[in-house]
């Protein structure tokens, strides 16, 4: 399930990004695979505000469309004369409302906002984060993510190898 | 039979008459007690010295005597008599006051002081009496316990919040030679008299800085009062000037909407709000979105974070943006220049200075929080 070791997503996403990698948490590593953990895939504007998070493990298609959504989201902003931030922001937040209202049936604009309804997916988590607080940095809510959205536990603690 | 011999003494001529057995013996003379020699029988007897001249001394002698012992003993009697006479009155003048005591004593375990006095003023001017100490004494201690009934009186005054019948019944106290407490009346008085007007109660929260008023109008502490130890003082002096604090602070209110219009009218002040309002439009234009708070009340619903703080805590970190070092150095520079300026106005006083200096400081916070993005002011998620 390593989506960025697709040739594909790989490609994609050195033209349109430039990548980098934080350990936030600590895992395991017996006999060369990697046990525990979780992962988070941010896509942030130069300024490190965040555009969007892919939220634990996923395929490299999924990588894939999520990264072309975004691509395509920044893309449409500027052609809607967005350089202000804040009409970056208001137009961020309204791409994430309405992949919620498609993907995970949650209308936003509605009164109670979904209450009483099942609970939503990680990723669906990560839009209503995003809706709520549209291009937010990255330092600003890695924790939130990965503590209340994954379930794992910021820490700075080595990975630890051990032998089968 | 014996014979009498009839001899004159040869000192003072008296007269003796010795028998015939006590002859060529040694006999006294009755009258000197010298001794005579009465001489043997058959021997002549000298002549004896002329009787008749020491009869007339005799005489003269008992005469003299008898003269000295009247002079003497009559004013003696009558001196004796005299003495018994005083003895019985004074006798009979201590008991009056020794019953008038027991009287005054009666009284005083009753506690009338007053009719205790008078009875102890009259034993004391009893005629010939002379057992006066008790009822000395006795006065005293009633006219230390009259002197004591205005103290006590004071301090029930001062517990019923009557401080003007206190402080006159103080000064009454005082004026008493009897009063025995004026190490503790000396120093209740003046305590008394710090405040006694509402008059003086507003000149002292007038001399009050904002921040003494403040914290008197919060916790009712105040310095002026540290030196009022009694109680009773106190509580009367904190109520009479809580009742003159609404108005202190109106007229301050007053004088300073006064001082703000005169300040909003110059220079410095223009230049504080268009860098304020620059400011705040340079920096909504770098920040990102608004936060959404009915979606982010949503959100912590989905991941169950119910706690006040931790949705706070959370609140703040997606409000917060790192500090801009180079506009947090802009707004600190622009304090202390706006501060600066004002003070070269010459027609402003220290405390129009410290309202400017306040009114600056106010804002600037107010844009540094902005610029790093802290909840000032900004609603809370539902």
């Amino acid at each position: 399930m390593n989506a960025l070791a697709n040739d594909e997503v790989g490609k994609y996403v050195s033209e349109h990004f430039v990548s980098s990698f934080q350990k936030v948490a600590t895992f395991r590593i017996v006999g060369g695979q990697k046990q525990g953990g979780n992962v988070a895939s941010y896509f942030c504007t130069p300024d490190s505000r965040v555009l969007h998070v892919v939220a634990g493990p996923v395929n490299a298609a999924t990588m894939l469309r999520e990264s072309r959504w975004v691509v395509e989201a920044y893309k449409l902003a500027e052609l809607n004369g967005a350089g202000d931030p804040a009409d970056l922001a208001e137009f961020v937040r309204r791409g994430h409302a309405d992949r919620l209202r498609r993907e995970h049936a949650l209308d936003v604009a509605a009164p109670d906002v979904g209450l009483g309804r099942r609970a939503l997916s990680n990723q669906g988590r990560v839009h209503l984060l995003l809706a709520a607080a549209p291009l937010v940095k990255v330092e600003q809510v890695y924790d939130l993510v990965f503590e209340k959205i994954l379930g794992e536990q910021v820490s700075t603690s080595p990975v630890v190898e051990a032998r089968q | 039979m014996h014979r009498w011999l009839r001899l004159p003494c040869s000192s003072c001529g008296t007269g003796m008459i010795f028998s015939s057995r006590h002859a060529g013996r040694w006999r006294r003379c009755s009258g000197c007690q010298a001794p005579v020699h009465v001489p043997p029988l058959g021997k002549p007897v000298a002549s004896a010295a002329p009787p008749t001249t020491r009869r007339g001394n005799s005489c003269w002698r008992i005469w003299a005597f008898g003269a000295v012992a009247a002079i003497v003993l009559a004013p003696g009697t009558w001196w004796l008599l005299h003495e018994r006479e005083r003895a019985r009155r004074e006798d009979r003048a201590n008991q009056v006051v020794a019953d008038q005591v027991a009287e005054a004593r009666v009284q005083i375990s009753r506690q009338r002081w007053d009719e205790a006095a008078a009875l102890l003023q009259t034993a004391l001017t009893t005629d010939k009496a002379t057992n006066l100490d008790e009822a000395r004494a006795l006065l005293a201690h009633v006219r230390g316990e009259q002197a004591a009934i205005f103290f006590r009186s004071a301090e029930s005054a001062l517990a019923n919040r009557r401080p003007t019948q206190a402080a006159s019944l103080l000064r009454r106290y005082l004026a008493d030679p009897h009063a025995t407490e004026r190490d503790r009346a000396v120093p209740l008085l003046q305590q008394l008299d710090l405040v006694t007007t509402d008059g003086e109660a507003l000149a002292i929260l007038h001399r009050l800085s904002y921040a003494a008023l403040a914290d008197f109008a919060r916790n009712g502490t105040l310095a002026e009062l540290e030196s009022v130890t009694h109680p009773d003082v106190r509580a009367i002096h904190l109520e009479r000037l809580r009742s003159c604090l609404e108005r202190e602070i109106r007229r301050r209110e007053e004088e300073h909407a006064r001082r703000v219009q005169s300040i909003r009218a110059t220079p410095a002040f223009g230049e504080l709000q268009d860098f304020v309002a620059l400011t705040r439009r340079r920096l909504a234009a770098q920040g990102g979105g608004e936060i959404n708070y009915r979606l982010l009340a949503r959100l912590f619903r989905e991941l169950n974070v119910n706690g006040a703080d931790e949705q706070r805590r959370l609140l703040g970190k997606l409000n917060r943006r790192p500090l801009d070092f180079g506009e947090a150095e802009k707004i600190a520079r622009m304090r202390a220049s706006l501060k600066e300026r004002f003070r070269t106005y010459p027609e402003f006083d220290k405390t129009d200075r410290e309202i400017f200096a306040w009114i600056v400081d106010q804002e600037t916070n107010r844009l540094l929080q902005d610029l790093q993005g802290l909840p000032s002011g900004t609603p809370e998620p539902s």
